[in-house]
């Protein structure tokens, strides 16, 4: 009787008239190790390149009593400075970009990020891992904290590839290489930040960072994943709260007014520019858990890229004539004795596992 | 049926050829101020004798007489004695009283001797027909006062206009003279009071929807005369869309908008349920900031700049499921009544409209029932007497039959939501006596759902009414009015034992008021008045819930304030072609402890890093005042009989504002008291209109205003509004402005009846705090998030006969205002957005058409129940407006949605029923 369909289009606004691009300043000055901070512009929306890096800009870290280091441009847009030890309090963020436009970051405190508790995951109703970070630092009454994390999985391709298709001789040998297995990563995408003033302590209990569902292609085989966690102010915090708001909790029903959302730049030439960014200065925390296949309920199928592959046959007569971008799999058994008749073959997207983006190298910190 | 009733009667003529002697049974009995009515009901439990009469003839007769051992005929006889009235007895020991003329209850003696009897016997049938008040006019002289009583030229006659067969006042009905021209309407209670030249006039009385009477009236002195009006048979034949065709010519108010329950039914409706605010939102100068979203605005003033009553008591969230509902219950409305300009001195508290909500009177006379069922809700209604004739009561209830809706909204998002409501009406009547009647109302109405998951959200709101009307005497009339308004809200999340919590929110508002109303003319009519408003507040708390919980307890302070006021207002016909409204009110309001207060650094802006000092409150100790006058003018001058052009100023003040990040009424909204930070809010309009009635009930109307709006609330960028224990810090101080004309051409009866108006406005808000931070749009006008500037509505009813009929409405207005996203840049690997200055874009245009189609059962008048059908497809072209638009950044990639609410038509079945 009632087909109520509140539904939800793909919209795209009308072309709004191209500003001046903005500089974004993206970057952490991290006590640990060599810190990078990278320049570029924002685009118009519709744009397909990739961000446009701002090179020959020159920056300089400042402490209050106005000493200054500079960082060095290593490729176009990335500016680095060198793991060092910082002194002061806290610090500020100069910089020049090449048409001799000034910006500068307010003084920030640099913030050393407790350890981290404990990284767990649990299994969730619908049987996918949760994965939580806990923390506390119970030395400061009030507690702000930033996360992201690299997650790390194993794959394999469709098809096992136990042959190679020689073209010179024109005949099949055995492969050695492994182009079956491989490892991918990505980082995180989401803002995730937690404060603990509306608790009793400055603790984090299972703050909810990922969740992968039960047939993702990340728990078939074994998973890990990084944190890495931010002590942050609460400036910085309200800001990637309000960032975090206006572009990732729009839309539903009861959602915030957007607004815009700067940081703690200023533009020294022209106090109306907006710049965009947050200076961040202090120390990070990180940990790694794996999570293999065997401590789950696997799905009865998993959910991969390769639903669409198909396997021919060249039977042992065709070898000569075989020809095109296949890779061939296994030999194809004779059913009225030993031997083979012919060999499977597919397309390289569902046999070689690196054309889906991973690579066959097993990372340092594999188990 | 009559000609029946006739033949018996007739048949009964003559089975008494002789009439027989009356039996000598003896009554006693003792009457004070009885209605005839009543003092026929004891009589007929006393003995076999039934009374016939006809009520309109008898109304104004009361009987006060004490006696004992007397028999019918002695008691007749003195009852009757020094009146117009006679009465006469048949053998079936039925009386008929009739005023003047003796029924005769045996033939005439030539009956059977070939004598003339055409003459006579037409002459009784005339008489004759006393079962039901007349259709046509009643010819009947009614003396009031005694002769002689002053020397005054004029005389008041004051008194009630109520339906025969239910009891409930007529409302908006008019009783006048016509020459000269003089008239009043009756008021919300039916209450009328008319000061005319002495001597015979004829009272003119006429209400759609009830058979027109009129009175020859004899007027002595000042006198009570209550007139009862039938409900015209065939009430179908009219489509009612305003009580009076004329008011919006000749009356005095301006932009005053009425909806009666008529009207509201045969508006197309999503879902099934008639619902006041969709009708409301139908209206010129009213609008929405979307679908699904119950709060409006008028002529460019915030959602919650609306002083919504319900029978007295203000509503503070009036919708039901996230807005696809209101919150009342159509089924037992009297009508609605929205102010939007000229608003009278006895209403403030809210700046940019008055939404005056009335529930029905139960039925005085007898047992009756209604309800209906509806794809989503099922609702019921049982009114009927407690005393006949005194008092009567009306119940109501309504609710949702299932969380199906919400499980057929394709988005995982609904999937695993649950959503709930119900409401319950009572509404109690009593006349004490003919000056004092009591009027006791209770609501309650209770939301709960979940949405996404984890987080439940419940609110409620609650209303109770007590209102004592009394008569001092034909022309002043008083009511005394306590009203108690709650509202609260709990957000509760257990899922994670750790920080389980529960976050609540409560106003609790009381009311007392008196009101009076002096008719000291026919040309003055005044109305005065005081009252006070007692606020508490608790404006959040959070509490942590099991043991696990290391939530900590937040509480926020209470809130209590105190809003005094007081007015007079005046409606003065200086001519019959000139008349003009002038009043006068006065708000006194004030903040008061216990709180404690932060003190912020004098030329800083507010910032926590700006407070240097906390100052305690006592208890009731005051913390800020704020009063000021709120003047009220309108005019109104009749260029002809059927031209007006009208003008009105007023000025509101509201000390009480709602506090939303976002762009409808939501159930997280705060609602914030004035006080030393948060200034009071203050409207000023100014409007004038022209007026023009046609032929064939057609009226054209134009309308324009400017209205200024002091002290706007607005937020800085991302601000944080619950929980926040310096809100000051978070919210601006904007100045609002709104101008708009409104067109209007409507016909209000007919086969085809309906209206169609087009309506141009902007509303706009400049933000110029004195830094940047506290600065929008570097302190430019902006449009506010209701600003649409072009609305068409267009309503249409055609009748094909009494019981089929269809309906067709069309609603276009320009996108609301949005902020979009200028430019894109990645920041950390994920792409971000760039949002332009607020407000600068628009989503698409809204268009929808709906259609319903409505069966009335058969007309017998008597039967077991009449049921109707209501078979309407709201959204019949299927588009899909936009609720809203909005960018996410999905695993780094910027990805633009459009939110629409009903994606495609949706056609429902509505069963009514009622007994």
């Amino acid at each position: 009787m009632i087909f109520l369909t509140g539904c939800i289009d793909p919209y795209l606004p009308p072309v709004t008239e191209q500003q001046a691009s903005v500089l974004v300043i993206d970057g952490f000055i991290n006590l640990n190790e060599e810190s990078t901070i990278r320049l570029s512009r924002s685009q118009n929306i519709y744009d397909t390149i990739a961000p446009l890096a701002e090179p020959g800009a020159i920056i300089s870290l400042e402490d209050e009593a106005g000493t200054k280091v500079f960082l060095t441009e290593t490729k176009a847009g990335s500016y680095v400075l060198p793991q060092q030890v910082l002194s002061a309090n806290k610090y500020r963020l100069n910089i020049q970009t090449k048409n001799l436009q000034q910006y500068q970051s307010g003084f920030e405190p640099v913030k050393v990020s407790p350890p981290i508790d404990s990284l767990t995951w649990n299994l969730t109703e619908n049987l996918g891992v949760q994965v939580n970070v806990n923390t506390h630092e119970f030395e400061n009454p009030k507690g702000f904290y930033r996360w992201t994390f690299d997650e790390t999985w194993q794959y394999t391709s469709k098809y096992q590839s136990f042959f190679i298709y020689n073209y010179d001789t024109r005949r099949v040998d055995l492969r050695s290489d492994n182009i079956f297995e491989c490892y991918r990563s990505a980082s995180s995408t989401d803002i995730l930040i937690e404060s603990t003033i509306r608790l009793s302590k400055n603790a984090v209990p299972n703050f909810p960072l990922t969740y992968i569902p039960n047939d993702s292609e990340r728990l078939r085989y074994t998973y890990s994943i990084l944190v890495t966690q931010y002590a942050i102010t609460e400036d910085a915090f309200s800001y990637w709260q309000q960032l975090k708001k206006t572009t990732e909790d729009l839309g539903t029903l009861f959602g915030p007014l957007p607004s815009q959302v700067t940081g703690n730049f200023q533009s020294i030439s022209n106090p109306n520019e907006p710049v965009i960014g947050y200076f961040a200065i202090g120390s990070t925390t990180t940990n790694r858990i794996f999570i293999t296949a065997s401590q789950l309920q696997g799905p009865p199928v998993y959910d991969t890229p390769y639903d669409n592959c198909e396997a021919s046959q060249l039977l042992n007569a065709n070898i000569p004539n075989f020809g095109g971008p296949f890779l061939l799999t296994s030999g194809i058994p004779n059913p009225a004795g030993p031997g083979i008749i012919g060999y499977y073959y597919s397309t390289p997207r569902c046999v070689d596992c690196r054309e889906t983006g991973g690579t066959t190298t097993k990372p340092a910190f594999w188990p | 049926m009559r000609t029946v009733k006739f033949i018996l009667l007739l048949f009964s003529f003559i089975t008494s050829l002789t009439s027989l002697a009356q039996e000598d049974k003896t009554i006693s009995g003792e009457y004070s101020n009885q209605s005839f009515n009543n003092f026929v009901v004891a009589l007929e439990q006393k003995t076999d004798y039934k009374f016939f009469f006809n009520p309109a003839q008898t109304d104004s007769l009361t009987i006060t007489i004490s006696f004992s051992s007397k028999t019918i005929v002695e008691v007749l006889d003195e009852v009757f004695r020094n009146s117009d009235y006679r009465y006469s007895i048949d053998a079936n020991h039925y009386v008929y009283v009739t005023l003047r003329e003796p029924i005769l209850t045996e033939l005439p003696s030539n009956f059977f001797s070939g004598g003339d009897l055409s003459d006579s016997l037409g002459q009784r049938k005339e008489n004759a027909r006393f079962e039901e008040a007349e259709k046509v006019k009643v010819e009947k002289l009614t003396i009031i006062g005694t002769r002689g009583a002053n020397d005054k030229s004029t005389a008041t006659i004051a008194g009630y206009v109520r339906s025969v067969k239910t009891g409930e006042p007529v409302i908006g009905a008019s009783v006048l003279i016509e020459k000269p021209l003089i008239g009043v309407a009756t008021d919300g209670n039916g209450f009328y009071s008319i000061t005319l030249p002495k001597g015979t006039q004829q009272l003119r009385i006429r209400s759609i929807g009830m058979k027109s009477i009129d009175r020859n009236v004899l007027l002595h002195s000042d006198g009570k005369m209550n007139i009862e009006m039938d409900e015209d048979v065939l009430p179908l034949k009219e489509v009612v869309v305003e009580s009076e065709k004329d008011e919006r010519v000749m009356g005095l108010q301006m932009g005053l908008e009425k909806i009666d329950i008529k009207t509201m039914k045969q508006i197309p409706v999503a879902l099934g349920e008639v619902d006041i605010l969709k009708a409301v939102l139908t209206l010129p100068g009213v609008q929405s900031v979307g679908e699904a979203t119950v709060g409006f605005n008028v002529r460019g003033g915030a959602t919650d700049q609306n002083l919504i009553l319900f029978n007295d008591a203000t509503i503070y969230n009036p919708s039901h499921l996230f807005g696809f509902f209101s919150a009342f219950n159509a089924d037992l409305i009297k009508n609605v009544e929205l102010y939007k300009s000229g608003i009278p001195a006895e209403y403030g508290g809210r700046i940019s409209s008055v939404l005056d909500i009335s529930t029905r009177e139960g039925n005085k006379r007898k047992w009756s029932g209604s309800g209906g069922i509806s794809p989503i809700t099922g609702r019921f209604a049982l009114e009927g007497p407690i005393l006949k004739d005194k008092s009567s009561f009306l119940i109501g209830g309504r609710s949702t039959y299932s969380d199906w809706l919400l499980k057929k909204i394709p988005s995982s998002n609904f999937q695993n939501s649950q959503a709930s409501f119900y409401d319950l009406n009572l509404a109690i009547t009593h006349e004490i006596n003919s000056k004092n009647n009591l009027y006791i109302s209770g609501y309650i109405s209770k939301d709960r759902f979940k949405l996404q998951g984890d987080t439940a959200y419940s609110y409620s709101n609650q209303a109770a009414s007590l209102k004592w009307r009394h008569i001092f005497n034909n022309k002043l009339l008083g009511t005394l009015t306590t009203t108690y308004s709650g509202y609260d809200y709990t957000v509760a999340s257990h899922e994670n034992p750790i920080n389980a919590f529960d976050l609540s929110y409560a106003i609790d508002q009381l009311n007392a008021k008196a009101d009076f109303n002096y008719f000291l003319s026919s040309r003055h009519t005044i109305g005065f008045g005081t009252g006070v408003v007692h606020y508490k507040l608790a404006p959040g708390s959070l509490q942590p819930v099991g043991n696990e919980s290391i939530v900590v307890p937040d509480v926020l302070q209470n809130e209590q304030a105190l809003e005094s006021s007081i007015y007079v207002g005046d409606n003065f016909e200086i001519t019959p072609q000139l008349s003009v409204y002038g009043g006068l009110r006065y708000s006194f309001f004030q903040n008061r402890g216990p709180r404690d207060l932060f003190i912020y650094q004098s030329g800083s802006p507010k910032d926590v890093s700006t407070i240097i000092d906390t100052v305690s409150f006592p208890s009731g100790k005051k913390i800020s005042n704020s009063s000021g006058p709120e003047v009220r003018l309108s005019a109104r001058y009749s260029v002809s009989r059927n031209t007006s052009v009208k003008v009105s100023y007023n000025r509101l003040r509201q000390y009480i504002q709602m506090l939303s990040n976002t762009t409808a009424i939501a159930p997280t909204d705060i609602w914030k008291l004035s006080d030393p930070y948060i200034k009071p809010l203050i409207g000023d309009q100014i409007s004038v209109g022209y007026y023009h009635s046609l032929k064939k009930s057609f009226e054209v109307s134009v309308e324009a205003y400017y209205k200024i709006m002091h002290n706007f609330l607005d937020y800085k960028g991302g601000a944080e509004l619950i929980l926040n224990h310096h809100i000051e810090t978070d919210v601006l101080n904007a100045e609002g402005k709104a101008y708009g004309v409104e067109f209007l051409l409507k016909k209000s009866s007919g086969k085809i009846n309906g209206w169609l108006s087009y309506t141009y406005s902007r509303s706009l808000l400049k933000t110029a705090g004195e830094t940047t931070i506290e600065t929008i749009n570097r302190g430019e006008y902006y449009p506010s998030n209701y600003d649409k500037p072009h609305a068409v509505n267009f309503i249409g009813n055609y009748k094909f006969n009494r019981r089929f009929s269809m309906s067709l409405n069309m609603v276009y207005s320009t996108g609301r205002p949005i902020t979009l996203p200028i430019a894109k840049y990645n920041l950390s690997g994920s792409g971000r957005l760039l949002y332009s200055d607020r407000n600068q874009y628009r989503i698409p245009d809204y268009f929808r058409t709906d259609f319903s189609f409505n069966v009335e059962g058969n007309h017998k008048i008597k039967k077991l129940a009449h049921s109707s059908w209501s078979f309407s497809v709201y959204n019949l072209t299927g588009r899909r407006n936009a609720y809203s638009v909005y960018f996410t950044s999905e695993e780094g990639v910027i990805k633009g949605y459009k939110l629409s609410i009903f994606g495609s038509a949706i056609p429902t079945i509505t069963y009514n029923f009622k007994f």
